[in-house]
């Protein structure tokens, strides 16, 4: 247990665990921080005990390709730290972070990011009504907990994710009355040749697609939902048809008694460390937003700092597994524990594969684009801003007597000042902005990022221990019992 | 009949828990979240400025919709937190105990 | 350009006009309110601001506007400073969030306790009055205190305000009045000529009869653009700010006798923790960034106070300049030798004096020379 490890992996999805795995295969000491209280992020989210994971095993076969990923937890050079929530970087190389209640830091010499990425948030009236949930939570609830968000289920979104909610909910009993899709119709044309790249993976989509089929769901393009209603949960849902325009046909509209809407219009990289660390970004849109500018080996413009996985840009857990070796080996190699020629011979094999996933994610990135920013669904008295309570009309109303730049229009309007620090607005917030300016959403800037990276008890702050925790060592990878 | 998938037997021994005073079960390893999930309750805290309901969105603890009072103390994510038997959870209004209007 | 009611749309991303009576350079609480006060006695107005309005000092700070934690040489202007806040409160259209509910000054220690008996004695000696708080009748009145806050003074003018909301609300005002503020005009250069000044920015040229300096930390680059030395030394302090809690401080400010300590709840329910606890960086590289030692020593004493805080998520700590003439004192009024231009820059708490520095400001280019009230803050005491 050190407090200057020669790597820090920040996140045990995917991508953190892959790279922890190569680095600790090429004889790194590892430290791995990760929020959860178990590894495996979302993608490989189990649940915590063993009744649980029991109950999961004849579920859907990601969780097979997370088995030996996740044993690298009990790896003699990995210091596994969980439930550990990053504070922030500051000057001198600290990392500090919290973790069962106190403070603590590390002086890592590489740094590994692998921080995953949030929903996209797409206002539209009634979003805020208890039953519209995330697809990502809806997977969650499903592999950690395996419980069924609902009864009557609609899915409704933008991209790949719907496809596999849906078929998810449908394999595990679930009624899913419709699933709908906003982009007008499936570009296949032009994604084709990206798709036969990976060809499992678009055999276990059409797969889904099938399931559906046999099911009696309709999979239906062009359509969103505009409205939901119901009290104190959803009741039903107002759903439209939109083209690729945004331009939604009310006159057509129909209603649907459900009491859950899945919603999914695709991630967005969290960025909030490699901000904070004044690491270059630019902002692009296949990936989700706002990425770290990075290296072929996934390293940022700051040394020694690595992004990787979805955090990084958004193409799916393959990539994500792939950057993370990258990483890993890379860091290993800065560290002196591989030599050069070694490390790009293993590079150049990883590299070659992440092209090839990387053609294969942005061609179903194709396949379900939508050029528009839904912000044709925004009424005024559209919430855009969940936790202060922000309408559309009020946002408007600022741009409209003259409050254009950013960080004004947050001071006034308190969007992103809650307590979800800007997750849930802030995409909203540059798209509305760029829309009244005619300027482009790159232009509006990169929001500052500051500790703490995520909201943290004071009382965990002020408690500091130079050490790590005094939980007795890692606890089994395969379960952990919840109610002591 | 809960939302939970298989035999709810099978996930070990019955928890307890209060919400607003009310009984609610729960098994190992679920979360307040989950297990009123599961029971059909999405529902979790009234907004201070439009009373508004709010609750389950985001399942990983970044969105802070799913707050609720956990044995007196406020603003606890229910998706984050595991159920402890006798565990006493609240509805939130606004920003918790001791608001006044 | 056609003219333009304030309201309808703000000016502030126009390009400058050609002409001003009087340019400001500085767009945070002590320019703006001197360009109010010059616009509402009929001067044609203008601010200019390097980057967006309200960036510096006056946007990041903890928005406490008490009155007993300052120190004895400035007491009655500080005073004087929240009667001006008090002023604008019931001037401005728009909400400024001020409240003066009064403020507690807490003392820890035995030691504290003998400092703060004797600060409130010369307080009163100079006419600002406390009420002596200890024992059960503290306990009663801020039962959040922490058990180990043996005394604490009870000052009536304490108050506070919103800084998010301060800043555009005098940008309406002044707009309203008929004054101009255009940011991202950055001063480049200067040449005085015989009617007063030719302004070079970096969105136009500008000529003026009158120049006021109010650039806050920067006063001193703009101050040498004139060939005038206006020194000034800026500090970075820390603040944060918890997410929204239940109501439970009455609105008061709290203080320490050591110093060191502001913390106030906004009426939305968020408590901002300030103190000056110094941060990392410099005003002439724009660097401000936490200092990790001293921000969990900030948080520390705050927890040692209001223990309450410990049950609250901190949702965003920053770090903001925070500048003053070497002497501590303000500089306000003309400029010797350097007809036309003059000072209106605040030291210590800018933001709690700002408004009155603001209006002195206003007064000595309205008469051309340093008002009484300002006698002691001549810019000139500054130069070698």
């Amino acid at each position: 247990m050190t407090t200057a490890p020669d790597l820090v992996v920040i996140g045990a999805g995917p991508a953190g665990l892959a790279a922890a795995t190569e680095a600790a295969a090429r004889g790194v000491q590892v430290t791995l921080i990760d929020d959860n209280p178990l590894p495996g992020g979302q993608y490989f989210r189990r649940g915590v005990t063993e009744a649980l994971c029991e109950l999961a095993r004849d579920v859907l076969g990601e969780d097979e390709k997370g088995a030996a990923l996740l044993r690298i937890v009990e790896h003699p050079r990995v210091d596994y730290r969980r439930e550990a929530v990053v504070f922030g970087f500051f000057d001198d190389g600290i990392l500090a972070y919290v973790q069962d209640g106190r403070l603590r830091e590390l002086r890592p010499r590489c740094t590994v990011v692998a921080a995953g990425a949030t929903e996209r948030p797409v206002p539209f009236p009634g979003w805020t009504l208890p039953g519209v949930m995330g697809a990502g939570s809806v997977l969650n609830l499903n592999k950690g907990q395996r419980v069924l968000p609902g009864r009557r289920v609609l899915v409704s979104g933008n991209g790949p994710l719907g496809l596999l909610v849906a078929a998810t909910l449908v394999r595990l009993g679930a009624t899913v009355v419709e699933l709908i899709e906003a982009a007008r119709g499936p570009r296949v044309f032009g994604s084709l040749p990206g798709l036969l790249v990976a060809p499992r993976t678009l055999a276990r989509g059409l797969g889904y697609r099938a399931l559906l089929m046999k099911a009696g769901v309709p999979y239906r393009w062009g359509h969103i939902v505009v409205e939901v209603r119901g009290d104190p949960r959803v009741e039903e849902a107002v759903v439209a048809p939109i083209d690729e325009h945004g331009a939604v046909d009310h006159a057509r509209s129909r209603v649907i008694s459900v009491d859950t809407i899945v919603t999914g219009f695709g991630l967005v990289p969290s960025t909030e460390i490699t901000r904070s660390l004044g690491c270059a970004h630019v902002h692009e849109p296949e990936a989700g937003g706002w990425v770290p500018v990075r290296s072929a080996d996934g390293e940022t413009t700051r040394a020694n700092v690595f992004s990787v996985g979805d955090c990084a840009g958004v193409a799916g857990a393959d990539s994500a597994l792939v950057e993370g070796r990258l990483a890993g080996l890379v860091a290993a190699m800065r560290l002196g524990r591989v030599s050069e020629t070694e490390a790009n011979r293993s590079a150049c094999r990883l590299r070659r594969r992440l092209r090839r996933l990387r053609r294969f994610w942005s061609a179903m990135g194709s396949l379900f684009a939508t050029p528009h920013d839904f912000q044709s669904l925004l009424t005024d008295d559209t919430v855009v801003c969940r936790c202060e309570d922000v309408t559309a009309r009020q946002l408007r109303d600022r741009l409209q007597a003259g409050v254009v730049d950013i960080e004004s229009l947050k001071a006034v309007t308190r969007m992103s000042m809650g307590r979800c620090q800007g997750r849930n607005c802030l995409v909203t917030l540059g798209v509305i902005i760029a829309r009244h300016t005619g300027c482009g959403v790159a232009d509006i800037g990169l929001p500052q990022s500051r500790p703490p990276m995520r909201p943290v008890l004071i009382g965990s702050l002020v408690e500091h221990d130079k050490g790590p925790a005094k939980s007795p060592g890692a606890p089994s990878a395969a379960a952990v019992r919840a109610d002591e | 009949m809960s939302t939970r998938i298989g035999n709810p037997a099978q996930r070990g021994r019955l928890l307890t828990f209060y919400l607003d005073g009310e009984p609610w079960l729960a098994y190992p390893g679920e979360t307040v979240a989950g297990a009123l999930v599961a029971a059909g309750r999405v529902h979790f805290r009234r907004t201070s400025d439009r009373c508004e309901w709010r609750g389950y969105y985001c399942g990983m603890g970044v969105c802070w919709e799913c707050l609720v009072v956990v044995d007196g103390r406020p603003n606890v994510r229910a998706c984050t937190t595991f159920v402890k038997d006798g565990m006493r959870i609240e509805t939130q209004d606004g920003y918790g105990p001791g608001e006044t209007a | 350009m056609t003219p333009k009611s304030g309201g309808e749309r703000s000016l502030v991303t126009d390009n400058p006009p050609a002409h001003a009576e009087a340019v400001i350079i500085g767009a945070g609480i002590a320019g703006l309110t001197a360009a109010l006060r010059l616009a509402q006695a009929g001067r044609e107005v203008l601010v200019l601001d390097g980057s967006e309005p309200w960036r510096g000092g006056s946007g990041v700070n903890a928005g406490t506007l008490a009155l007993q934690n300052k120190e004895p040489a400035l007491l009655t202007f500080y005073r004087n400073g929240l009667d001006e806040w008090q002023r604008l409160s019931r001037e401005l259209d728009d909400d400024i969030g001020y409240i003066r509910a009064g403020g507690l000054r807490v003392a820890s220690t035995q030691a504290d306790a003998e400092a703060l008996r004797q600060s409130a004695l010369e307080q009163a000696r100079l006419g600002v009055e406390t009420q002596w708080l200890e024992g059960s009748a503290l306990r009663a009145r801020a039962p959040w205190l922490a058990a180990t806050i043996a005394c604490a003074t009870f000052c009536r003018a304490d108050g506070l305000a919103n800084p998010l909301l301060a800043g555009r609300a005098l940008i309406n005002a002044v707009t309203k009045a008929g004054g101009r503020v255009v940011s991202r005009a950055k001063l480049q250069a200067q040449e005085e000529a015989r009617w007063g000044y030719r302004l070079t920015t970096s969105r136009g040229p500008v000529e003026c009869d009158q120049v006021v300096i109010a650039a806050g930390p920067w006063s001193d680059e703009v101050a040498r653009l004139f060939g005038v030395g206006l020194p000034m030394e800026a500090q970075t302090n820390m603040l944060s700010i918890t997410e929204r809690l239940a109501q439970f401080m009455d609105s008061l400010v709290v203080t320490h006798v050591r110093g060191r300590f502001t913390l106030k709840q906004f009426p939305n329910g968020s408590c901002l923790l300030g103190g000056g606890f110094p941060g990392r960086g410099d005003k002439e590289s724009g660097r401000k960034e936490l200092d990790y030692e001293q921000l969990r020593e900030n948080l520390r004493f705050q927890c040692e106070v209001v223990p309450a805080l410990r049950g609250a998520h901190l949702l965003r700590s920053w770090a903001g300049f925070q500048g003053s003439p070497p002497d501590g004192l303000p500089a306000i009024g003309p400029f010797p030798n350097r007809p036309g231009l003059f000072a209106a820059v605040s030291a210590g708490a800018g933001f709690t004096m700002g408004p009155v520095v603001g209006r002195l400001a206003a007064e000595a280019v309205l008469a051309g020379e340093t008002p009484a009230a300002a006698s002691r803050f001549r810019p000139g005491r500054l130069i070698a």
